[in-house]
């Protein structure tokens, strides 16, 4: 039996209780370290190899921008301020070509400290929420600046974060003008895109689906971002009975009767498209699956609620409209 | 065999010591934020500018001995508890520790976004580590007293409550991921990864202390842990008071655990390699081992820490994962090292 073997302790028991100092042991000590001395070298090797570039004596004065949210980076490129940042966190993903270029400091709540003081920002943009993350309250004792923007679900939000990113940074008012009046003119499309559709009286059931893989599916409740989107855009949320994201039985899915399924495009590649989606149990006998009325937006663009919502809720909207005919 | 005198001899723990001291030197000077050495020293005497004073005095050191402290903990309370248990393959996980203290940080982080948000932020962080300790004792302590009858400890019983400790904590906690949300998941994933990230001089003030308090006593009771090899009975013959052995160890194994991975969440591996290393190397003989257990598992873990801050930088790796990626090959090259060697004998 297991528990009782001592197979493993085959030296003599009864030298053990008695001193014992052999050559040999020692011998066998710096083998061992033989073996570890490698391990000590690749820390070595791979530490040195992986230093950032940084380029110190030029650009001195200006400022450096760290951004850790995806819609916080993307109004800072979309009101000119994007060459100042030095580094974001993995929701930055818009727009790509920029965001793809800079160090990609991983996710809020598991920061490299040192790798940031390293990329010498002088300022941190994070959510209200994050503000208070352990790695952050490191940095903010090294003197960087780190501050708190408020992101809420609105179509007029970017305005508001543009206006609490001008406290700290030299935005021109006029910049913070041409944002609000895009965003103005996006919300006007969509208005008159709803009043197209007031002549179906019914709303489109919408179920969002968040999906990491068919181990993970959820569904959005009530309050989510996804439902407040779907609003906005004229649907409704087809689920009313719960609040957060929730996996949900098949039943219910069946019973949700959605017309319409919402996607990210990277959900959806998850489930390999619309054919891996039908595997999904009960996914295949809802309406909107079967009237193929799937629809996948980036995930940015649909739930970042950043300059670009207004767009985002007049897409949707139309798609919806269209699903209808 | 050598034939040289026996006099020279170095005594055991000195290359091990060596080794620590280089590791621990690697330690403070690599890192994603390039220094050189003369700055190096320059913030070390507090000279630099401030940043730099800053990033070596407030986030690399802590860091460092905060590996130390951990690993080394980690490595003795191993070997102890597969001392406790006879048994080479033994962790201190088996008697509940470590999946009270996950049940209960992951309690802390489910609920303190959303009973105690009100409580201030430095407070909210240390509610996972306060709630994990005390989830690592509570559930040992279970463990124990179903083991413990009318004075006498049962080291089987004792395994198998463990077993089912472990299993209805695991229950538990997975009924809390399923009612987790996407933020809070992540969360707690991390945390099940470890990560010395969070490393201040708070965590190293109450880890250092409990760790080598504890090792000390584990240490003094090595010669008792060398016979119980013999069985328990031969060990109260020989003298020993087994049943309030028994006692200290569990006792110091909870504490020295608890208060590590409540700061950096679970590291796995290095509480069953480290032992084994050494064992294979000097034998059974926790005279030995339990010290040479705790230079060599702060080695490891200095080293491993040094790779996760490093490797993926600006990104930083969770350690857990890097423990186990470096240590289970390593350990299984050892193994059928060892079974070639004698088979070929």
């Amino acid at each position: 039996m297991l528990l009782h073997s001592n197979i493993y302790f085959s030296t003599n028991s009864a030298t053990l209780l008695v001193k014992t100092n052999t050559f040999s042991d020692r011998l066998c000590q710096l083998r061992f370290i033989a073996i570890f001395i490698p391990l000590a070298l690749l820390v070595g090797c791979v530490s040195s190899g992986d230093e950032p570039a940084d380029s110190p004596d030029s650009t001195v004065a200006q400022e450096k921008i760290i951004s850790l949210n995806g819609t916080i980076t993307e109004l800072l490129y979309s009101l000119g301020y994007g060459d100042r940042i030095v580094g974001v966190d993995v929701t930055s993903t818009y727009p790509a070509a920029a965001t793809d270029t800079l160090p990609k400091l991983g996710h809020v709540s598991q920061l490299n400290v040192e790798a940031i003081l390293a990329l010498g920002p002088n300022k941190i943009f994070v959510t209200a929420e994050d503000a208070s993350k352990e790695g952050l309250q490191k940095l903010r004792s090294a003197g960087i600046e780190v501050l708190p923007i408020e992101v809420v679900s609105t179509l007029e939000n970017s305005a508001e974060m543009a206006n609490q990113l001008a406290a700290h940074l030299d935005i021109p008012q006029q910049q913070i003008q041409l944002l609000e009046n895009a965003m103005a003119a996006d919300r006007q499309k969509l208005e008159s895109v709803l009043d197209r559709k007031v002549a179906n009286a019914k709303k489109t059931k919408v179920l969002f689906i968040y999906a990491r893989g068919t181990g993970r599916i959820l569904v959005a409740g009530k309050s989510t971002e996804a439902a407040r989107m779907i609003e906005l855009a004229g649907g409704e949320n087809a689920i009313t009975t719960f609040d957060d994201f929730e996996a949900i039985t098949p039943e219910s899915l069946v019973a949700a009767a959605p017309d319409v399924i919402l996607m990210f495009s990277s959900g959806l590649a998850s489930l390999d498209g619309k054919q891996g989606l039908g595997q999904v149990p009960g996914i295949e006998q809802t309406p909107a699956y079967q009237n193929d009325n799937v629809v996948a937006m980036d995930g940015q663009y649909l739930l970042g609620f950043g300059p670009r919502a207004g767009q985002a809720a007049t897409e949707l909207a139309e798609k919806l409209i269209a699903s209808n005919k | 065999m050598s034939v040289l005198p026996k006099k020279h001899t170095i005594p055991a723990w000195l290359p091990l010591a060596l080794l620590l001291l280089i590791a621990a030197g690697i330690s403070v000077v690599v890192g994603a934020y390039e220094l050189n050495l003369a700055t190096l020293i320059d913030a070390l005497l507090g000279r630099a500018d401030r940043m730099e004073n800053f990033l070596v005095w407030q986030v690399r050191l802590p860091r460092v001995v905060l590996a130390i402290v951990v690993g080394g903990g980690l490595a003795t309370t191993g070997a102890a508890v597969q001392g406790l248990f006879r048994n080479p393959l033994a962790e201190p996980t088996f008697i509940g520790i470590t999946s009270g203290a996950m049940l209960f940080a992951v309690l802390a982080l489910v609920f303190s976004v959303t009973l105690f948000s009100w409580l201030p932020p430095a407070i909210l962080q240390l509610s996972v580590s306060i709630s994990a300790f005390a989830g690592a004792l509570l559930t040992t302590w279970m463990v124990y007293s179903i083991a413990n009858r009318r004075g006498r400890m049962e080291v089987t019983t004792m395994l198998l409550a463990g077993i089912a400790i472990t299993a209805l904590a695991g229950a538990f906690t997975g009924l809390l991921i399923y009612k987790s949300d996407e933020e809070q998941l992540r969360d707690i994933t991390f945390w099940t990864l470890g990560s010395l990230a969070g490393a201040n001089w708070l965590q190293v003030a109450v880890c250092a202390p409990v760790t080598l308090i504890g090792s000390y006593f584990l240490q003094r009771d090595a010669l008792a842990l060398n016979a119980f090899l013999l069985g328990e009975r031969e060990a109260i013959h020989l003298g020993f008071k087994v049943a309030k052995i028994k006692r200290r160890i569990v006792i110091w194994t909870a504490l020295i655990i608890g208060a590590c991975i409540s700061v950096t969440g679970l590291i796995g591996f290095v509480g069953l390699i480290i032992p084994h290393l050494i064992r294979l190397r000097v034998g059974t003989d926790y005279r030995k081992l339990i010290l040479l257990s705790l230079l060599l598992g702060a080695t490891f873990l200095l080293l491993a820490d040094s790779l996760a801050r490093t490797i993926v930088a600006p990104a930083e790796l969770p350690i857990g994962i890097l423990t186990a990626m470096v240590g289970a090959p390593f350990f299984i090259w050892l193994l059928l090292r060892q079974n070639r060697k004698s088979i070929g004998r």
